[in-house]
C-alpha cells in the first residue's frame, strides 16, 4: 500500500507583473467593448455613415489598446530600474 | 419581382460579407501594427541598452514603440477615405 | 523572484505513482499543464506517437474522406453526400472567399476549404466523448498550418510585384521621409513576424483555453459529487460544462473561420497591395 496524504509547506510563487497585467487589462477590455458596441449602434442607426463612423472606432481601438499594453511594459520598466 | 428580390438579397449578403472580412482584417492588422512597434521599438532599446548599459532602455523602447505605433495607425485611419465605404 | 510574493499553503503531497488523479486522495486534481502530455501509444525510436497525433491524423482521413466520397462520382442530380459537399464548398467560397478576394480567387479555394475543415474538425474533437482532446491546443499542431499560410502569401507577394517591388509597397506613401525612417522597422516587422505570429497563437490560445475550462469544469464535477451540500456545487458545476461546451462550439467554428477569412485576406493583400 502506497502511503498517502503526506502534508508538507509549499509556497505559492505568485508574478505580481502578471497580476498587475491583468488588474491593468479590465478598463480597456471595458473600454474596447463600449468604442465597438456604440460604433456599431450607430452604424446601425444611419448606415450611409458607416465610413465615417469606422474611421473613428479604429482610432478609438487603438488609444484603448495602447493603455492595456502599456500594463504589459510596466513590469518590465520596475525591473530593470532597480 | 421575385428575381429583382433574390438579387437585391444576394448583393446585400454579399456587402454584408465583404464588410465582415475587410473589418477583420483592418481589425488584426491595427492590433499587429501595435504590437509590432511594441516588440521593434522594444528590441532597438535593448540592443541599444546593452551598448550604452543602460537596461532601462528596454521598457523605454516598448513604450516608445506603443507611442509610435499609435501615432501611425490614428494618422494612417484618421484619414477620410482609407476604409472604403460600402454604402449602398 | 523578483516582484514575487510568497504565500505558504499547506497541502498534501501526491505520493503514488501517476501524480494526482481523482481518487488518489490528494486533493482536487488541478489542471493545467500537465494535462496536456500525454503517454505514447508506441514508440518508434525517438518518435511518440502520442493520442494528439492520433487526433489530428483520424481529422485528416475523416476530412478526406469526406470530400472524397462527396465528389467521387460527381452527378447533375446531386445525392446526399454530393450534397453536402456542395453546400460545403459553396458557403466557404461565398462567405470567406469572395469577400476578400473575388474571383480570382477561386484558384485557392480548395486550399482554403481544406484549411477550414481541417481546423474545424480538429477542434470539434474537443467536445466528442471518446477523444475529447483539440488537437490545435499543442501549438506544434499550428505551426505547419500558419507556415503554409506564410510561405503562401510570401511567395505571391514576390510573384505578382517582384522583389525589390515588394518592399517598396509596403512603405506608406504620403509621409514625409523622417517619419517613413520610424515607422519602417514596425512595418517590416508587423508584415513578416507578427501577422503570422498572431495568426497561429490567435487559434492555439482559444483552443488552449476552452480545453482548460472544460477540464476543469468536468473535474469539478466528478471531484464534488459527495453526499453532503457539495451536490449542490457539483450540480453547477455540471451546468457550467453544459455552458461551456455550447460556448465551445461556437468557438471552434468561429476560430476555423476566422484562419480561413485572415489567411484569404493575407492573399489579397498579396496579390495587389493594400493601397497605403
Amino acid at each position: 500500500m502506497s502511503t498517502l496524504a503526506v502534508t508538507a509547506t509549499q509556497y505559492l510563487n505568485i508574478n505580481i507583473g502578471a497580476v498587475g497585467y491583468g488588474l491593468a487589462a479590465i478598463g480597456p477590455g471595458i473600454g474596447i467593448g463600449l468604442v465597438f458596441g456604440h460604433a456599431i449602434e450607430a452604424m446601425a442607426r444611419q448606415p450611409e455613415a458607416t465610413g465615417r463612423i469606422s474611421l473613428y472606432m479604429w482610432i478609438g481601438f487603438a488609444l484603448t489598446e495602447a493603455l492595456a499594453l502599456i500594463g504589459l511594459v510596466a513590469p518590465f520598466i520596475f525591473k530593470y530600474s532597480a | 419581382m421575385s428575381e429583382h428580390g433574390k438579387d437585391a438579397a444576394k448583393a446585400s449578403k454579399t456587402v454584408e460579407a465583404e464588410s465582415r472580412a475587410q473589418g477583420l482584417g483592418i481589425g488584426w492588422t491595427v492590433f499587429s501594427y501595435m504590437i509590432a512597434g511594441m516588440i521593434a521599438y522594444g528590441a532597438i532599446g535593448w540592443l541599444i541598452g546593452r551598448v550604452v548599459h543602460v537596461s532601462l532602455l528596454f521598457p523605454i523602447g516598448m513604450l516608445a514603440g506603443i507611442a509610435i505605433s499609435t501615432g501611425y495607425v490614428i494618422y494612417h485611419y484618421g484619414r477620410p477615405g482609407s476604409v472604403e465605404r460600402n454604402d449602398r | 523572484m523578483i516582484g514575487s510574493v510568497r504565500a505558504v499553503a499547506a497541502v498534501p503531497l501526491a505520493e503514488t505513482s501517476g501524480g494526482c488523479h481523482l481518487g488518489n486522495g490528494c486533493g482536487f486534481p488541478a489542471p493545467g499543464l500537465q494535462n496536456f502530455d500525454f503517454k505514447p501509444i508506441f514508440t518508434v525510436g525517438s518518435f511518440d506517437f502520442t493520442k494528439p497525433e492520433f487526433i489530428a491524423i483520424l481529422c485528416a482521413l475523416g476530412v478526406i474522406a469526406f470530400f472524397g466520397i462527396a465528389f467521387r462520382k460527381p452527378k447533375r442530380i446531386p445525392g446526399v453526400m454530393q450534397s453536402l459537399g456542395e453546400m460545403a464548398i459553396l458557403q466557404v467560397r461565398d462567405q470567406i472567399l469572395r469577400p476578400s478576394l473575388g474571383r480570382r480567387g477561386d484558384a485557392y479555394l480548395p486550399f482554403l476549404v481544406s484549411l477550414f475543415f481541417y481546423i474545424f474538425v480538429c477542434n470539434l474533437m474537443e467536445l466528442i466523448p471518446f477523444f475529447q482532446f483539440p488537437s490545435m491546443s499543442r501549438i506544434g499542431f499550428v505551426w505547419p498550418l500558419v507556415f503554409m499560410v506564410y510561405f503562401l502569401y510570401l511567395y505571391l507577394g514576390f510573384k505578382t510585384q517582384g522583389g525589390w517591388g515588394y518592399f517598396k509597397n509596403m512603405i506608406p506613401s504620403g509621409v514625409p521621409w523622417p517619419i517613413l525612417i520610424i515607422l519602417v522597422p514596425v512595418e517590416v516587422l508587423r508584415f513578416f513576424v507578427v501577422q503570422p505570429f498572431t495568426l497561429g497563437v490567435r487559434l492555439f490560445a482559444n483552443m488552449f483555453a476552452g480545453h482548460l475550462l472544460l477540464t476543469i469544469f468536468m473535474l469539478a464535477t466528478w471531484y464534488l459529487m459527495t453526499w453532503s451540500y457539495a451536490l449542490l456545487f457539483s450540480a453547477g458545476s455540471a451546468l457550467m460544462v453544459l455552458f461551456v461546451f455550447l460556448l465551445e462550439l461556437l468557438v471552434d467554428l468561429l476560430q476555423a473561420f476566422i484562419f480561413t477569412t485572415l489567411t484569404a485576406t493575407y492573399i489579397a493583400s498579396s496579390l495587389d497591395p493594400a493601397g497605403h
